[in-house]
């Protein structure tokens, strides 16, 4: 039995390194036994970001034929909460106001780009559907430029993407997450040199790119941190292997993870509503 | 002779990846037809990767292409795709 409870915070990186040590266990577990109980009955609060991350790795062990059971929440509002964003395994998209969790995976040797675009169709059908227009051009900008950079680079077999949006609190929340082989470990493979982790994300967010030599390439992971950041005044976060960046206001801040290792890339993002719409392109050159 | 092709056909509403345009132009540029028309009727978003993919290759194609039915979306895209190449590489696109 692996019990789960985060920290009641709204700091991501505080949920995220708790939510990783939890995933961490039910990896060894699954390993070990092809049963897991997971409690989350004392669980009091989760952040978007937690809920990706622990169901991404859910659907990546339940993809390798570990059962995983699970003692519901007792507080109402997170066992609510859980269950009208499709965790774990991903919902159908009928709320008003959430992209609820929508995973979808790759078989070695099966071609990402078609995956992708079939997968995006139906999500974007999804934010047209469930949120409003006005916030169509930023999602369909960041949803488009982060699910290329998988394609592109991430050789995953899972993704797992989510939209919501808070109508009373105004805000939006995003993430977009790949088990793949992360932005330092696809920086080494092509034989790109830094010290840590979180330097990789640096050197990523400068536009550096494994494509570099071709002007236009390595600009989706710059132009969605500017959208985000100033455009929409929002924050924005990577996580990525050990790496981990902040990005709020004027600042931008790379840390290590503390000790623990992710093994893929999480963008996550939450900013307001624009309400008056916005031109993103202001933004995004 | 002329070919007119539906992006909505080939794509979908939404074109997002770099490499699902590659491969469109690659079969374009396949075709014996030396005058393409390409069509976006129906196309409502397109990611700024694939719409530079598209620049990038359409300055170097060796067939004439013509585009019909932009939407105003999907022009912005391209129209900044195009000032990023202006401002790094000072071509016109």
């Amino acid at each position: 039995m692996i019990s789960f409870i985060l920290a009641c915070s709204d700091d991501p990186l505080k949920q995220i390194t708790e939510c990783l040590d939890v995933t961490g266990r039910i990896e060894k577990e699954c390993e070990k036994n092809s049963k897991i109980t997971l409690d989350l009955s004392r669980l009091e609060w989760i952040l978007p970001c937690s809920a990706l991350i622990l169901s991404n790795k859910i659907s990546e062990v339940a993809g390798k034929g570990c059962a995983i059971t699970f003692i519901k929440p007792e507080k109402p509002q997170v066992k609510n909460y859980l269950e009208s964003v499709g965790f774990p395994l991903g919902g159908v998209g009928t709320n008003a106001t959430y992209m609820p969790i929508h995973h979808f995976s790759r078989k070695k040797g099966e071609d990402s780009t078609k995956i992708i675009e079939k997968e995006m169709e139906e999500i974007y059908s999804v934010v047209e559907k469930n949120l409003p227009s006005e916030l169509s051009s930023g999602i369909y900008y960041l949803l488009g430029e982060l699910s290329d950079n998988i394609d592109q680079h991430s050789n995953f077999t899972i993704v797992s993407i989510m939209v919501q949006y808070y109508k009373k609190k105004g805000h939006i929340d995003i993430g977009v997450l790949d088990n793949g082989e992360t932005i330092p470990g696809v920086f080494e493979k092509n034989g790109i040199k830094f010290e840590r982790d979180e330097e990789a994300i640096k050197m990523a967010l400068q536009g550096i790119s494994t494509k570099e030599g071709e002007i236009g390439r390595g600009k989706g992971l710059i132009t969605s941190k500017r959208l985000v950041q100033k455009g929409l005044n929002g924050e924005f976060f990577i996580l990525s292997r050990k790496g981990f960046v902040k990005a709020v206001g004027e600042k931008t801040i790379f840390n290590e993870l503390g000790g623990r290792s992710f093994k893929g890339t999480l963008i996550y993002m939450r900013f307001s509503d624009p309400r008056k719409g916005l031109n993103i392109y202001k933004y995004v050159e | 002779m002329v070919l007119q092709i539906s992006l909505f056909e080939y794509f979908g509403r939404f074109i997002v990846t770099r490499n699902a345009m590659s491969r469109f132009l690659d079969e374009l540029s396949r075709a014996s037809d030396k005058n393409i028309i390409v069509d976006f009727k129906g196309t409502e978003f397109i990611s700024r990767s694939c719409a530079d993919e598209y620049i990038r290759r359409r300055i170097i194609f060796k067939k004439n292409i013509t585009e019909i039915n932009v939407s105003p979306t999907v022009l912005s895209m391209f129209k900044l795709v195009r000032s990023q190449y202006k401002k790094n590489m000072g071509l016109t696109a």
